[in-house]
């Protein structure tokens, strides 16, 4: 049974405020009545949703990621009827229950008692239907001592949790969920997983908005990835949120390179002559020829081509690998044994990481020349990037570091008979 | 239309609750609680009586002057009350109108329903003031409902069309009680509808409140039916005004969640 069917919905506001004052108004009509308004005068659109079309069939659990500003809150606000589209059908089947805006029906003055009657009723429960779950929602928010103090003395987690609590006792055949496991405790948000995986087992049908890719992840049955208004993937969740993930690197690393590019200037030090020694760098594979993408077990050469007109001393070469995201991995810097004779001239030295063990995901190094003793930047290169092959984790679910490892197990069982399924 | 009236209907828990909610948030706090409903007419009533009686002598045709204010300020003070209630009564729940669906009509009704629990406990001063006074009732009492109908009626209408049309403009804020305190000298609430000379009197009765007003003089103090040509007129324009507010609030609902 299909329980929402979105065709090809367009949703666009009025760019800048609205219209807030009747002088506006009025005069933008004695504009148009003398003709002097034009078609450039409109006030701009902004295309929230774009032609998206899409279909949830019952017990499915979808989840809809992207960025902020990508169209996710229009959808539900949408499937809520909370706003109309501009162009497009929407059809749901069912009764709803959004737990989106928590406790907004609220009022901080009233007990904990009524503010669950007046909640229920906002959300079209009748008040037999509300009677019947109420103790079950006092022990769900775990307010039994506090049901009667007025809900400002609340501290936010109970107030979070009570709201929850009557959203989630709604018999609905069609939840609508908005970010509400970022609030309350971590003992919480596990709670109301819980509470919705029971709900889709009696047969719910759900649709969950979150920034936290790891519960879209283990929690919806299918996922949409949501850009400027429009659907860029869809499918299996942890698909979808592979290509979100390589999107986000894509852009933070072009934006890195922007700043490389824009930021300040890279002022050489000049040596006394006035001449620029240069230093370009190349990645390398284990074989020798230049690769982009290496595994973490994988070994990468860096060799580091350099021109010096006047010699220097005491070089440092420097390099350092900074991930997408900013994090920097980690800085080497060669010390005197390492290039033990000074630099003139042309010539190349070669930097070999062997294993990488770097986490997958994408990187730029930069490489610089620089003076041991004092501190002076002779040359510097910064245009690599580079891949690390395989499973992109994610900065919270990776780390850095991607060692290798084996694994041991020995058992010392008294009795065996605990773990044996009978 | 009637889907809306059938969506309304079963959202009636919701405007009992959300009534009380209004009610209970209003006198929350307050230290004389409920006693406001009383105070504000009554205040008044006594400030009129006092220049109305002392300073400049109104004719009432034989009815004291506070009784035959304060029946007038009665009625006033719950239109008032219950427009200037609705007006805000979107603008201010913007987190639940933006966020959840629900008939949004529930909002100024409960506004008026609200200002509705004042007016009564206000009118049963006035039965008290009347026995006070020593007035007794005739048999036109009977034409009270239909005065109350039309006047709640008429109420309604009013605050849906200024409730939603303050979501667009904010001005509505500044014209309500400037128009208000316009409105209140062109009705009869401080003076008789009597003095008002004969041949402005067809005009001056097109203000339902005018008519509503004298009406209820004429039935409580007179023991006179309403003047039902006026009445008609003014049922007529309720009926009007309650419809044409009503479709455009609906048609304006689609737009609250997007402007707010």
């Amino acid at each position: 049974m299909r329980m929402i069917e979105f065709d090809r919905v367009s949703k666009a506001y009025h760019l800048g405020a609205g219209q807030t004052s009747l002088r506006e108004a009025l005069a933008r009509q004695a504009q148009r009545l003398i003709g002097r308004r034009t078609a450039a005068h409109e006030r701009q659109l902004f295309w929230a949703l774009n032609e998206v079309s899409f279909q949830v069939e019952q017990g499915e659990i979808l989840g809809i990621i992207g960025h902020n500003g990508a169209g996710k809150s229009t959808i539900l606000k949408l499937l809520s009827r909370v706003t109309f589209p501009t162009s497009g059908r929407i059809v749901t089947r069912g009764r709803m229950a959004a737990l989106i805006e928590l406790g907004a029906g609220f009022h901080p003055d009233l007990s904990g008692r009524e503010n669950i009657y007046l909640n229920g009723s906002i959300m079209g429960l009748k008040k037999r239907e509300i009677d019947a779950q109420f103790a079950n929602i006092v022990e769900f928010a775990g307010l039994e001592q506090f049901i009667d103090t007025p809900v400002k003395r609340y501290s936010s987690g109970m107030y979070v949790r009570l709201a929850f609590a009557v959203a989630a006792h709604v018999r609905a055949d069609l939840i609508l969920v908005d970010e509400v496991l970022s609030v309350g405790d971590a003992a919480f948000q596990q709670r109301c997983l819980t509470k919705m995986h029971e709900l889709h087992r009696d047969g719910a049908t759900i649709v969950f908005i979150s920034h936290n890719l790891w519960s879209v992840s283990t929690f919806c049955s299918r996922a949409l990835l949501l850009r400027a208004g429009q659907i860029q993937a869809e499918g299996h969740p942890t698909e979808v949120i592979q290509i979100y993930r390589q999107q986000d690197r894509e852009a933070a690393l072009s934006r890195l390179r922007d700043q490389v590019a824009e930021g300040e200037p890279f002022e050489p030090a000049h040596d006394q002559e006035g001449v620029t020694p240069v230093v370009k760098s190349e990645l390398l594979n284990a074989e020798g020829r230049p690769e982009q993408a290496f595994g973490p077990d994988e070994a990468l050469i860096l060799r580091i081509t350099y021109v010096a007109p006047q010699p220097i001393e005491a070089p440092a070469f420097v390099v350092q690998i900074q991930r997408a995201d900013g994090v920097i991995c980690c800085f080497i810097k060669s010390s005197a044994n390492d290039i033990r004779h000074g630099v003139y001239g042309e010539g190349n030295v070669v930097l070999r990481i062997d294993p990488l063990q770097l986490v997958p995901d994408m990187y730029s190094i930069e490489v610089r020349l620089e003076d041991r003793r004092r501190a002076l930047i002779y040359a510097a290169d910064s245009g690599n990037i580079f891949h690390v092959k395989g499973y992109l984790q994610g900065a919270e679910a990776g780390g850095v570091f991607q060692p290798r490892v084996m694994w041991s197990h020995q058992s010392h069982q008294v009795d065996s008979a605990w773990h044996t399924p009978a | 239309m009637l889907t809306h009236l059938r969506e309304l209907a079963d959202a009636h828990e919701l405007l009992y609750s959300w009534t009380l909610r209004d009610f209970k948030v209003r006198y929350s706090q307050s230290l004389l609680g409920a006693a406001w409903a009383i105070l504000q007419p009554l205040s008044l009533m006594i400030v009129f009586s006092l220049i109305f009686t002392l300073f400049i002598r109104v004719p009432t045709d034989g009815v004291p002057y506070p009784v035959f204010a304060y029946t007038a300020l009665l009625v006033w003070t719950f239109f008032a009350n219950s427009l200037s209630m609705a007006m805000p009564s979107l603008v201010n729940n913007i987190n639940l109108v933006s966020k959840i669906y629900f008939p949004r009509e529930i909002l100024p009704i409960a506004a008026n329903l609200v200002s509705m629990i004042d007016f009564v406990i206000a009118a049963l001063t006035l039965a008290l003031l009347m026995m006070i006074y020593k007035i007794a009732v005739g048999w036109t009492i009977v034409f009270l409902p239909i005065l109350l109908i039309i006047q709640v009626v008429f109420t309604l209408g009013v605050s849906l069309a200024i409730s939603a049309i303050n979501v667009f403009y904010r001005d509505v804020r500044f014209v309500i009680p400037l128009a208000l305190q316009i409105w209140m000298y062109l009705s009869p609430v401080i003076y008789p509808a009597s003095l008002v000379p004969e041949r402005f009197q067809p005009l001056y009765f097109l203000n339902p409140m005018a008519t509503l007003i004298e009406s209820y003089r004429r039935v409580i103090f007179f023991n006179q039916p309403p003047d039902w040509l006026y009445l008609g007129i003014t049922t007529v324009m309720t009926i009007a005004v309650t419809i044409v507010s009503y479709h455009y609030f609906k048609r304006a609902e689609r737009l609250f969640a997007d402007l707010i």
